[in-house]
């Protein structure tokens, strides 16, 4: 009994190695190329990569089933899985377009790694979307629409363009970028932030239920406009740190932003 | 569209005769192709010199001077006798001087035409090139708003900002990028550019159009506000509406409360 119940789960578990493994995608692309990543609710991780590829990983995904033989996937949007990892990848002129092609990709988690000198867009406004994205070493310009989750940026040069309604934003620049403004509107969450003490740049913050935390020393601009400037109460700060540079415009409503040097 | 299309075209679009949609494509590729720019600037300059150069007629009085001349001879002619050939020579050499001095008076005053001319290309060409720099810039920093990343348009509307005061069609693709971009900072942005020209109706109409569908939280906030500061009576209706809207989310329903305090 003891021996048939080994045989068992040797033979289940030599059958979910089988189907269960990490897979990897790789795709040509060119230099001034455009990844656009939309249609997506699984988790989503950046990263740069020296080589000309891009490349994308998915930690598990279950094969197609045998049965599957010779039959083409359908899902719901429309979208073919040509990846074997349930994803759609499609060239459309510099634009290469990824989005899920599967149940399973609605819930898996990706890591896509970029080619320097591509940038990357993100559509990630889905409402099933539930993990935070995460960004590591990256250089080219990245542009992102988040419904719920957060966000979370590390060594990253911009420019960034954030746009965010439930989820916090969190970056640890590295040397900025000064040709590209860096644009984030969060809504209902927390922007934090953190920059190299030497970074120069005109900085505006907003915030209208939050407080402004920083230990930079900004050097104010005056107050142009008379009368009614703001409503509600909100507080808006303008100025330039280390003399002025690249625009950074942080905006929330109901949270705080926090200004870090490090 | 490729070289040899854009080519084809550049008279039209000189001439503005084409649809908006070829022009802006055009626009788009003469900021990155150098050869069709030359031709592009070789056919204004051809065009341009077509236009200046006039007819040339001789004066008014040169011609009554001629023609009272020519039948003063021809009556010479009528009342003398054909077979006196030497005083026909004589004549004719008469005829000649007058000729002479005619090609001469014409000469002077192709000449000095040609000179004027010459100043007036000058001035043209100046003027010319000083409103090519201006639509360059102008070119280019629109043709910014039509890029594929959202940095480059954000610049582009950060630049517009900077500008004392920008022409119309600068203000319409403002309009069109803050009614059509599909990234919402830029539409925020290019809202927050307008304000400064928030005078104009077209500006206050699209604001108010806008916030009535707007879906994007981010956006309707913006918009609230700048309306709230614009103090447009016309804008309380459409906060109404949104605060009787059971899909609007509690932090953009708490701005509407806010701004309708504001509006007396």
């Amino acid at each position: 009994m003891k021996k048939i119940g080994s045989i068992i789960l040797t033979a289940i578990l030599t059958f979910a190695i089988s189907t269960c493994y990490s897979q990897e995608y790789k795709h040509d692309v060119k230099q001034g190329n455009q990844v656009v990543i939309k249609n997506f609710s699984g988790g989503i991780s950046i990263e740069e990569t020296s080589g000309s590829q891009l490349i994308i990983e998915s930690g598990r995904y279950e094969k197609k089933p045998e049965r599957a033989d010779g039959l083409k996937s359908l899902y719901g949007s429309g979208a073919e899985d040509n990846t074997n990892i349930g994803l759609e990848v499609k060239t459309d002129g510099n634009i290469v377009v990824i989005q899920a092609a599967s149940k399973q990709a609605e819930d898996a988690h990706y890591t896509f790694k970029v080619p320097k000198g591509i940038n990357v867009k993100i559509d990630y406004r889905s409402p099933y979307a539930g993990d935070d994205i995460k960004v590591k070493n990256f250089s080219s310009e990245l542009e992102v629409s988040i419904l719920n989750p957060g966000i979370s940026l590390e060594n990253v040069t911009g420019p960034v363009i954030l746009s965010l309604t439930n989820g916090d934003v969190e970056i640890d620049f590295g040397t900025v970028n000064q040709n590209s403004p860096i644009s984030i509107n969060a809504i209902n969450g927390i922007i934090d932030i953190t920059l190299p003490a030497n970074t120069p740049a005109d900085i505006s913050m907003s915030t209208i239920n939050g407080e402004i935390f920083t230990n930079f020393d900004i050097d104010f601009e005056k107050k142009q406009k008379d009368g009614l400037s703001y409503i509600g109460g909100g507080q808006k700060i303008k100025g330039k740190i280390n003399g002025g540079g690249v625009d950074i415009k942080l905006v929330t409503i109901n949270d705080n932003i926090y200004l870090r040097k490090k | 569209m490729e070289c040899k299309n854009i080519q084809h075209t550049l008279i039209d679009f000189i001439e503005r005769n084409i649809s908006e949609d070829i022009k802006v494509q055009i626009e788009e590729h003469l900021l990155t192709c150098k050869t069709c720019r030359t031709e592009h600037k070789q056919l204004v300059l051809l065009l341009n010199d077509m236009n200046d150069i006039e007819d040339e007629k001789p004066a008014e009085n040169l011609k009554l001077d001629f023609y009272s001349m020519l039948e003063n001879e021809k009556l010479n002619i009528q009342s003398t006798p054909k077979t006196e050939n030497l005083y026909i020579v004589k004549y004719s050499w008469k005829y000649i001087k007058y000729a002479a001095t005619i090609i001469i008076i014409l000469g002077i005053g192709f000449v000095l035409g040609q000179n004027f001319q010459l100043k007036n290309q000058n001035n043209s060409e100046i003027a010319y090139l000083k409103s090519e720099l201006f639509t360059m810039q102008q070119t280019s920093t629109m043709a910014s708003l039509m890029t594929p990343t959202a940095s480059q348009r954000l610049n582009a509307i950060n630049i517009i900002e900077k500008q004392v005061k920008s022409d119309e069609k600068t203000i319409n693709t403002l309009i069109n990028t803050f009614e059509n971009d599909d990234n919402i900072n830029v539409r925020i942005a290019a809202a927050n550019a307008l304000v400064k020209y928030s005078e104009s109706e077209n500006i206050r109409n699209s604001f108010i159009e806008i916030l009535e569908t707007e879906k994007d939280p981010a956006l309707q906030i913006t918009l609230i506000n700048l309306l709230t500061q614009m103090q447009d009576e016309r804008a309380k209706k459409t906060f109404k509406k949104i605060l009787n809207n059971e899909n609007t989310i509690p932090v953009v329903r708490e701005q509407v409360q806010e701004g309708l305090k504001v509006f007396i």
